[in-house]
């Protein structure tokens, strides 16, 4: 078998914390290793996912920690849940605490499975120059399996249903009930590939999208607080941000391969 | 501005569109949206254009409207009556009835959770009074249904008002009826008895077909020919099929017995895409070799097929390269800017580290946009070396030579030709619908770099001036009512043979002189100087201009008429959704002084739509009505036609043989020419430097 230069993970989301931790330490020891070449995203991919077999692209994904900021941070978003949660109790809104509540639970819960929203697949790459990124400090690549459910973020909590084929925003309304600070009027809706649309669903504004397996929509806080006009705007940014799907491996690629001169 | 001028059929139907069917949006019979007969308060999305027709025995409706803001929709509108005799009564047996006018309508409050949009609207603002009518109207949806409530004076109340109508008709010679009045007053607007009007609209499970069902408040036995409009029902019901993107129909009931077809071409201007036949940018080599010398000649042959950048003269001064030239290719600076660069890095010595730009027009130095070499190559390379790049970008005027040793230089190129079809369109007036087809043939010849001769000849294909005729009151001079005479003499004319030069007094003034015969109907010669600073927001020009009418033949002679003409123009960037105002006060053709103000809004892709309006002191002399306006549209041609370059192509709805507040058509203008001294489209789109 030929070297791999891969360090190889398997798990699930309730692995995650472990798996960051080691997943850290793998990049910061391989970032100590001399690094004799940059390569691009197209070489590495090509590498990275040269022994995976039946690989599903457009759940593929990979991050750069050294490029990729984290401006929005998971503690910062249950900070303010925290806060929103306390709006609701004071203004006895027992069904919208309740459910601010498991929306942080589910934030922390994705908290290490960070990505950077771009596609990989190869030919794209190949295709698209420009998104042929140079690397030159190791990265995490991975890839999930097709997802099989809708996640909806409602006054409900979080809930999953099974996705089926012509499955559109109209098909869950009922999983998007009214209730005092948590929007029945407009929701985002997150794409498995990173992509955020606003919609309206209510009689006055509904607009009827088609689902991807995968997708999460998440109802708007209502609540006209500085909080929740931020929160409103951070979490589908921070949520596009996530692995594509819940079965996935991930493992840190150190480039060593020759050095490119595309552009 | 002057423009080509294209079929309204290829815009409407040939222009890849971008649109998609909108839900609540339906063209109404008269233009505009609505469901029918009644306007509801939905609006198409900005930059929306849509040519409309329907038929509703014995009316037919042509209507053109246009969505320039997502708050306002424009729209002008020709009704036609005809019939035969025995159908229509006695007053106009046996005649067509034209009527035009100008549509608009203002969205006051969009719609949100418990409020519904309201929107304000007007039908023949400054037209004649027969199909007046202003309105306020609101429209809630409720899935997928659409339900409108308004109140309505005038036609759409079904106001008695038809003394006005008939007083105003006309019958000409050729059997045409016409309605005279332009009259524009506050005092005749929501007059009368106003009445309820409403309806549904309805988006069927099977999303291009839609129905619509209305009440109609119109008494349409008020109308000067009861005989022909039978009305059984104030309900009128149809359906709406979307055929494809930019293809809509309809079929209705109307009246409770009449037949209503009808057939809507829309695109959205803001959303045309450059026609896709540009030669690939070149890829940035990454090899650390770089010539030590660079061949010019190839280098400067390649910036212009490839960046679409005339080079008229290239120095070297140290690490700095200073290209100076016009662009001839792309809309976008910056896509010409950012070929350039690729070019420039793949075949310059590596020790040129800053590339500047200096955009030319005619001469005109206009400003130099300066880029760092690296900073752009690392760009290219990866997406998120952008913003550094991006913030080294800067533009400036600077007038003086630059410095250094000239390593090439070429005169530009010095004759250059076109032909063209172009359209010109009566509106407003008693006139109907007027216009001349032609086929232009365009020639440029310069002299330097500054100064150029032009000429234009125009061969006639197709044109129904016969049906103007004179009818005023002889109380102003004739200054535009004698084009048809023009048509009559000869099917081939000169239009244009001048003289232009331009200079700069310095780097925010600019001046131009101009001689020779500057239209079709006028020679002379005049100067304008327009003071326009880099990326300012105010500007102000001012034109003056001896003239003297030609002749008919449109050869060298010239008729008894001649004047002075001209104007002080103020250009104002409202900083709001791009749209510019103008403000010009001046004397007109026919002598008379007054202002006229024109209005425009120009997309990201350099689609314009806009309007003006022009008052002057002899309008209360003039038997036509007492203000001149118009609406026009134009768009770059090279979203139609492969290698279209820079250039424009227009619609334009005006009036053709009005004489008070006429204006000379100059050929150039320095505002035109200036217009790079406008950079916000440039840093709005840094994206297209690596197209």
């Amino acid at each position: 078998m030929a070297w791999s230069p891969y360090i190889h993970m398997e798990g699930s989301q309730t692995m995650v914390i472990k798996r960051t931790v080691i997943l850290m330490m793998g990049i910061v020891l391989l970032g100590f290793l001399p690094l004799a070449h940059a390569y691009t995203l197209h070489e590495a991919v090509v590498n990275a996912f040269a022994e995976k077999e039946d690989v599903f692209w457009p759940a593929a994904f990979y991050h750069n920690a050294e490029t990729d900021n984290e401006h929005i941070s998971a503690e910062r978003l249950a900070a303010e849940l925290d806060n929103l949660a306390l709006q609701f109790r004071i203004n006895g809104e027992i069904q919208s605490r309740s459910a601010i509540l498991q929306w942080q639970k589910t934030v922390l819960s994705l908290q290490g499975r960070r990505r950077t929203v771009a596609r990989i697949d190869p030919v794209m790459l190949l295709a698209h120059p420009r998104q042929n990124v140079t690397i030159n400090n190791p990265v995490v690549f991975g890839m999930c399996s097709p997802s099989d459910f809708i996640e909806i973020w409602s006054s409900k909590g979080v809930v999953r249903r099974p996705w089926h084929s012509g499955i559109t925003t109209n098909d869950i309304k009922q999983e998007l009930p009214h209730s005092q600070g948590i929007s029945s009027q407009w929701v985002n809706l997150i794409t498995p590939d990173g992509h955020i649309q606003r919609l309206g669903i209510a009689a006055w504004n509904n607009t009827s999208k088609p689902l991807p397996p995968g997708a999460r929509v998440v109802s708007e806080i209502s609540l006209n607080i500085v909080a929740a006009h931020w929160f409103n705007q951070a979490l589908p940014q921070w949520l596009a941000t996530r692995w594509p799907g819940d079965h996935c491996q991930s493992w840190i690629y150190s480039p060593n391969m020759t050095p490119s001169n595309e552009n | 501005m002057k423009t080509r001028t294209i079929s309204s059929f290829v815009a409407a139907c040939c222009i890849p569109s971008l649109a998609h069917a909108q839900p609540n949006v339906i063209q109404s019979d008269f233009g505009g949206v609505g469901l029918q007969q009644i306007p509801t308060a939905r609006m198409a999305a900005p930059g929306a254009l849509t040519f409309n027709f329907s038929r509703t025995e014995p009316y037919e409706q042509y209507s053109v409207s246009t969505q320039p803001l997502s708050w306002l929709e424009l729209g002008f509108r020709y009704t036609r009556l005809s019939g035969p005799a025995s159908e229509l009564d006695a007053l106009l047996s046996g005649y067509d009835y034209l009527n035009n006018g100008i549509d608009a309508k203002i969205l006051l409050k969009g719609e949100e959770r418990y409020w519904p949009a309201i929107a304000l609207g007007f039908r023949n603002l400054g037209g004649s009074s027969l199909f007046r009518s202003e309105y306020l109207v609101a429209s809630k949806r409720w899935y997928s249904f659409d339900f409108s409530l308004g109140m309505g004076w005038g036609y759409l109340a079904g106001d008695d008002d038809i003394d006005n109508a008939i007083d105003n008709l006309e019958v000409d010679s050729q059997g045409t009826v016409t309605s005279n009045s332009d009259y524009f007053s506050t005092d005749r607007l929501f007059r009368g008895s106003p009445a309820l009007f409403g309806g549904i609209g309805y988006q069927t499970p099977w999303e291009p077909l839609r129905f619509s069902v209305e009440y109609d408040a119109n008494d349409y036995k008020n109308e000067p020919l009861p005989s022909n409009r039978d009305q059984d029902s104030h309900i009128n019901a149809g359906a709406h099929y979307q055929l494809t993107d930019n293809v809509d129909m309809h079929l209705g009931w109307e009246r409770g017995s009449t037949l209503m077809w009808g057939v809507s071409l829309s695109t959205n201007l803001s959303g045309l895409p450059q026609f896709q036949s540009d030669p690939p940018a070149e890829p940035v080599s990454a090899s650390s070799e770089h010539p030590i010398e660079a061949n010019w000649q190839e280098t400067a042959d390649k910036l212009d097929s490839n960046a679409g950048f005339a080079v008229r003269r290239i120095t070297r001064d140290d690490n700095t390269l200073t290209i100076e030239g016009e662009p001839t290719r792309y809309q976008s600076l910056r896509k010409s800017e950012g070929r350039a660069n690729r070019i420039l890095h793949n075949r310059l010595p590596e020790n040129i580290e800053t590339f500047r730009y200096r955009q030319t027009n005619h001469g005109l130095v206009l400003r130099d946009d300066v880029h760092n070499r690296d900073m752009f190559v690392d760009a290219v390379q990866q997406d998120s070396n952008s913003t550094l790049y991006e913030q080294s970008i800067y533009a400036q005027t600077k007038l003086a030579k630059p410095t250094g040793n000239v390593v090439y230089e070429h005169e530009p190129k010095r004759f250059t030709y076109g032909l063209s079809p172009v359209l010109v369109q009566n509106a407003g007036g008693p006139d109907g619908y007027l216009y001349q087809l032609y086929l232009s043939l365009d020639a440029e010849l310069r002299t330097d770099s500054n100064g150029w001769f032009s000429g234009q000849v125009g061969w006639t294909l197709a044109d129904n001036l016969d049906d103007y005729n004179y009818s005023d009151n002889g109380n102003v001079d004739r200054v535009r009512s004698h084009r048809s005479d023009y048509l009559d003499e000869s099917s081939v004319g000169l239009y244009n043979l001048q003289y232009t030069r331009v200079g700069q007094l310095n780097d925010n003034w600019f001046v131009m002189g101009y001689g020779g015969i500057l239209e079709m109907m006028y020679s002379g010669a005049g100067g304008e100087i327009l003071y326009r600073p880099l990326d300012s927001i105010f500007s102000y020009g001012i034109d003056a201009n001896w003239v003297k009418q030609r002749d008919f033949d449109q050869g060298f002679g010239t008729r008894d008429y001649d004047t002075w003409t001209g104007h002080a123009t103020a250009y104002f960037d409202t900083g709001y959704h791009d749209v510019l105002a103008a403000l010009s006060v001046g004397r007109y053709l026919a002598k008379d002084f007054g202002a006229t103000i024109d209005l425009s809004r120009e997309f990201a892709n350099g689609v314009n739509m806009g309007l003006w309006a022009t008052f002057t002191d002899a309008d209360d002399d003039f038997d036509e009505g007492d203000f001149n306006r118009g609406l026009y549209v134009s768009l770059p041609l090279d979203a139609l036609f492969s290698g279209a370059g820079r250039q424009k192509g227009g619609l334009s709805w005006q009036p053709l043989t009005r004489d008070s507040g006429a204006r000379l058509n100059r050929r150039y203008s320095l505002y035109e020419l200036t217009q790079e001294r406008d950079t916000q489209y440039y840093w709005r789109n840094p994206e297209e430097s690596y197209e």
